[in-house]
């Protein structure tokens, strides 16, 4: 065996073995945290799963009547990261960096821009109350405080 | 010149690029910036890449505006690889983009080709868990004829609950091809290419998202046909009685199609790939239609074991001509010097590391037999059937 190959041989070893002295993935945080809001003048009051993933992914571009959806996120780092990781895994089935790879593959590929992203809840509730066809995500602690111009929504299966 | 372009653009990446990420104005700026070291052991799969080589790198920048429905943007981008590319600033993708529903939206200008999963965001190295593709499906020796097109396309979704979603894209247009590509070299036996001109091209996509999470299917079709010129290579007199350097042309047709799905639960994602290729082509008005297809597959897996580190593993396999697998056939017409260059069969180990979520550090390891994809041009004395290749980069993304 070649010196290089034994280079490679023993970093991809070294690479493999290092894995189980890593840290694992969090688990799913509760669904029951997160709370949809919307704006008030928003004409539904109940989601699926299903059209939540396809506006979160930008799939969907449009409210029923025609008002350009206008989707919100909270940030992924920081004292909002829990509240994002709960949201993309239990509502759109993916953890945070995918779904940070999702719009940095729309991005890359002109194909869509990024979701505005908010690094406290309060910022991202005082935006959807003043945005039109504006929707985002809270925690339920903070869903419990007075929020004027948003209403909950509800999500069906 | 173009080193001082490469430079320009890394310095303004890493310097300007934090500062200015996000919005200035209605403008949107992001960009990326990647460095690889390759060496390869036994033959040279790039240029000199047996003493380990870090021409291997990619740079990009974009800009993008948003009014109402009307998206308007375009990314400069530059790449090194071997031979290929050095660091020539081109334009990758300008185009204006109006969605008019869910259901259809058009896209005028120069436009990604959708192929397979990744052919959108094949030079994107933070947009996968390998360094290098597949290159059963991603072929680099075709990477000319992959790029993107200038064209008038339509794209859309039809969102159902109950059965799944369908996305479609399609394209019609040009792909600009380039007198020094794959395509050029695959017909330098032929004629001595000082001209290539794109005659029209046709792509599109259609994938369906299942109501199971996460398990997806795309079928992708791509057509091109354009002709290169220049004068003939001698092997044309023994082969056709022209003398050498009399002015000819080959017209090409080429098609491709992919078929692709993909799982992911979790942590864990599975990916797989099969292309097939027919390449037709003509010496114009001298000789009727010839054409060979070629095949390709590949299998990978992917596991994330915790937010900065996923193990990715693919076993890739490219036969160059689709009939004659083991090429015998062609060894005995003389049309390959050794039977493993009919072949490419390729085991990678990946491990990617993000640091954070803007810096990636990847380490790869392959272990390939067969010949079949070394870049047309790349001087090996003896070719090997077996041979290695490692490859580590580092990349930077802001937006």
């Amino acid at each position: 065996m070649t010196p290089t190959r034994k280079l490679a041989f023993f970093i991809l070893f070294t690479l493999v073995l290092s894995v189980f002295w890593m840290p694992q993935v969090n688990g799913l945080a509760a669904q029951d945290t997160i709370v949809i809001i919307a704006n008030k003048n928003l004409p539904l009051n109940e989601l699926t799963h299903t059209d939540l993933q396809n506006i979160f992914l930008g799939k969907q571009v449009h409210w029923n009547n025609g008002e350009r959806i206008e989707f919100v996120v909270l940030d992924k780092s920081g004292q909002t990261g829990n509240i994002h990781e709960s949201f993309t895994r239990n509502y759109l089935r993916k953890s945070a960096s995918q779904y940070l790879n999702y719009w940095k593959k729309m991005v890359f590929t002109g194909k869509g821009n990024p979701p505005k992203s908010f690094n406290n809840e309060n910022g991202l509730v005082d935006y959807v109350g003043s945005t039109k066809g504006s929707i985002g995500y809270i925690s339920s602690q903070t869903a419990q405080g007075d929020a004027e111009n948003v209403k909950i929504i509800r999500v069906v299966q | 010149m173009k080193r001082i372009i490469f430079l320009a653009g890394f310095v303004s990446i890493f310097c300007l690029g934090p500062a200015f990420a996000g919005q200035v104005g209605d403008i949107n700026i992001r960009g990326f910036i990647s460095q690889g070291y390759l060496q390869t052991e036994d033959n040279n799969y790039i240029q000199n890449s047996k003493d380990g080589t870090f021409e291997f790198n990619e740079v990009g920048i974009n800009f993008s505006t948003q009014m109402d429905e009307l998206r308007l943007g375009m990314q400069l981008f530059s790449r090194d690889y071997g031979n290929i590319g050095n660091n020539e600033l081109v334009i990758d993708w300008a185009f204006a983009d109006y969605a008019f529903a869910t259901q259809l939206g058009l896209r005028v200008g120069i436009v990604k080709i959708p192929y397979g999963f990744y052919n959108e965001t094949r030079y994107m190295d933070p947009l996968r868990t390998s360094i290098l593709l597949p290159s059963s499906v991603y072929n680099e020796v075709y990477r000319d004829a992959f790029s993107s097109m200038k064209c008038a396309g339509i794209y859309g979704s039809f969102l159902s609950q109950k059965i799944g979603s369908l996305e479609y894209q399609a394209q019609v247009g040009v792909t600009p091809m380039e007198i020094d590509g794959g395509f050029a070299k695959l017909m330098s036996f032929f004629l001595d290419v000082e001209e290539a001109n794109a005659d029209s091209s046709i792509a599109g996509a259609l994938t369906y998202n299942a109501p199971i999470e996460n398990l997806r299917f795309r079928v992708s079709h791509y057509n091109t046909q354009f002709s290169l010129s220049g004068p003939a290579t001698p092997l044309q007199s023994i082969m056709r009685g022209i003398p050498a350097g009399t002015p000819i042309q080959y017209d090409l047709d080429t098609t491709f199609d992919a078929f692709s799905a993909e799982f992911i639960r979790n942590r864990f994602r599975l990916t797989g790939e099969y292309q097939l290729t027919n390449v037709a082509f003509a010496l114009a008005g001298i000789t009727g239609e010839t054409d060979f297809d070629q095949e390709g597959w590949y299998v990978e897996g992917a596991y994330r074991f915790c937010d900065y580190f996923e193990l990715g593993l693919y076993y890739s396999e490219f036969y160059y001509y689709k009939d004659d697998k083991d090429g015998k056939e062609h060894v005995a017409r003389g049309t390959i010097a050794y039977d493993h260059n009919a072949w490419q069969k390729d085991i990678c180990l990946t491990g990617r590391f993000d640091i954070t979520d803007n810096w990636i550090f990847k380490l790869e390891g392959h272990k390939v037999n067969g010949t079949a994809q070394i870049e047309p041009g790349v001087v090996n004395e003896n070719l090997e059937e077996d041979w290695y290749m490692y490859i580590a980069k580092v990349s930077y993304n802001f937006w």
